[in-house]
C-alpha cells in the first residue's frame, strides 16, 4: 500500500514516513502541489491515501485538492488534510472540496497512525 | 512588563500555552517554564533560532532559540530518528516547523481577540552565539523553558 505526503516541511514528511514505516506502507513524497501532481500522475493507481498540507509555496494544498478532485484518474483517492489551518471556515472549505479527513498540526505519532487507519477504513489503534 | 499589563498577559498566556502544547504533543517531552534571570539567560549562547513575523493588531516577531545539539534532540523526538543521524537540513527544517506550529497555535488561541495576527512563512537563523536584534518600538515577552534537560528561549517581540 502506498501513501503520498504533499508537504513543504521535510520534517513533517519524515514524521509521516515514520508512521508509514510502522504501518509497513510505502511513502511517496512531494514538496508542493506541482510536484504532488507529478508524483500522482506516475503512481495514482497504487496510492491509497494522500496526506496534504495546505500552506505550501508554488501550488498550495487547496488548489491541489481542487485539481485532483476534478480529475477522473485521481478523484477517488481519499485525501486527509494535515495542516496548521484550524479555522472552521477552512475546514469546511476543504471538506466541501473533497477532503475526506482533516487533521490539525501539531499531532502525535499515535494520533497520526490512528487517523491514517481511519481514513483507510481499517479502524484505529486496535489494528496494530 | 509593559504594553498595558493585561494585554501583555493575554499574549504571554497564548504563546506559553502554544509552546507547551506543541512541544509536548510533537515530542512527548514535558515542558517547564522559568522566568529569565542571569543564571539561565541563553540569548548569547544559541546556535539556531526559528522565527516568524506576526502581522496584525500586534505586529511583531516570534523566535525560539537554542543550541544546535538541543535542536537535534527535539527533532529526534519529533521524528523518531536518532539525533546523531539527523543532517543539518533536517535539524534546521525541524526548528522552522516548531516555530511554525507554536505561532500557528498561538494564532488560533488569539483568534477572535483584538490580538489576532497573520503569519509569515517560518525561517531558521543559524550561527554560533548569534543574537537577534528586532528594531522598532516594541515590547518583548521572554521565557526560558526546560524540556528535559534542554533549554529553549522563546521571545515574542510585539509593537504596541
Amino acid at each position: 500500500m502506498k501513501l503520498l505526503s504533499v508537504d513543504d516541511s521535510l520534517i513533517v514528511r519524515k514524521i509521516i514516513k515514520g508512521a508509514s514505516d510502522i504501518l509497513e506502507f510505502e511513502l511517496l513524497e512531494a514538496e508542493d502541489g506541482n510536484e504532488g501532481l507529478e508524483v500522482l500522475e506516475k503512481n495514482y493507481e497504487d496510492i491509497s491515501l494522500i496526506l496534504l498540507d495546505w500552506n505550501m509555496p508554488g501550488m498550495d494544498g487547496y488548489s491541489f485538492l481542487k485539481i485532483i478532485k476534478a480529475d477522473d484518474k485521481f478523484k477517488d483517492i481519499p485525501v486527509m488534510m494535515v495542516t496548521t489551518e484550524s479555522e472552521q471556515e477552512n475546514i469546511v472549505k476543504a471538506i466541501k472540496a473533497g477532503a475526506k479527513h482533516y487533521m490539525i498540526k501539531p499531532f502525535s505519532m499515535e494520533e497520526l497512525i490512528k487517523r491514517v487507519l481511519e481514513c483507510l477504513g481499517r479502524g484505529g489503534e486496535d489494528e496494530f | 512588563m509593559n504594553f498595558k499589563d493585561s494585554n501583555y498577559m493575554i499574549i504571554e498566556n497564548a504563546f506559553s500555552t502554544a509552546f507547551s502544547d506543541v512541544i509536548e504533543t510533537m515530542t512527548g517531552l514535558m515542558v517547564k517554564d522559568l522566568d529569565i534571570n542571569e543564571e539561565n539567560e541563553i540569548s548569547n549562547d544559541t546556535d539556531i533560532s526559528g522565527a516568524m513575523l506576526l502581522k496584525g493588531r500586534c505586529s511583531g516577531f516570534s523566535t525560539i532559540s537554542m543550541k544546535k545539539r538541543s535542536a537535534s534532540v527535539l527533532v529526534a523526538y519529533m521524528t523518531g530518528i536518532p539525533h546523531y543521524k539527523l543532517n543539518d537540513e533536517e535539524i534546521f527544517d525541524g526548528v522552522a516547523e516548531l516555530i511554525n506550529l507554536l505561532s500557528g497555535r498561538a494564532k488560533t488561541i488569539l483568534k477572535g481577540s483584538e490580538f489576532h495576527f497573520e503569519l509569515s512563512p517560518p525561517f531558521t537563523i543559524v550561527g554560533e552565539n548569534h543574537y537577534i536584534l528586532y528594531k522598532g518600538k516594541s515590547d518583548v515577552f521572554r521565557k526560558i523553558y526546560y524540556i528535559g534537560n534542554i533549554l529553549v528561549e522563546l521571545n515574542i517581540y510585539f509593537a504596541s
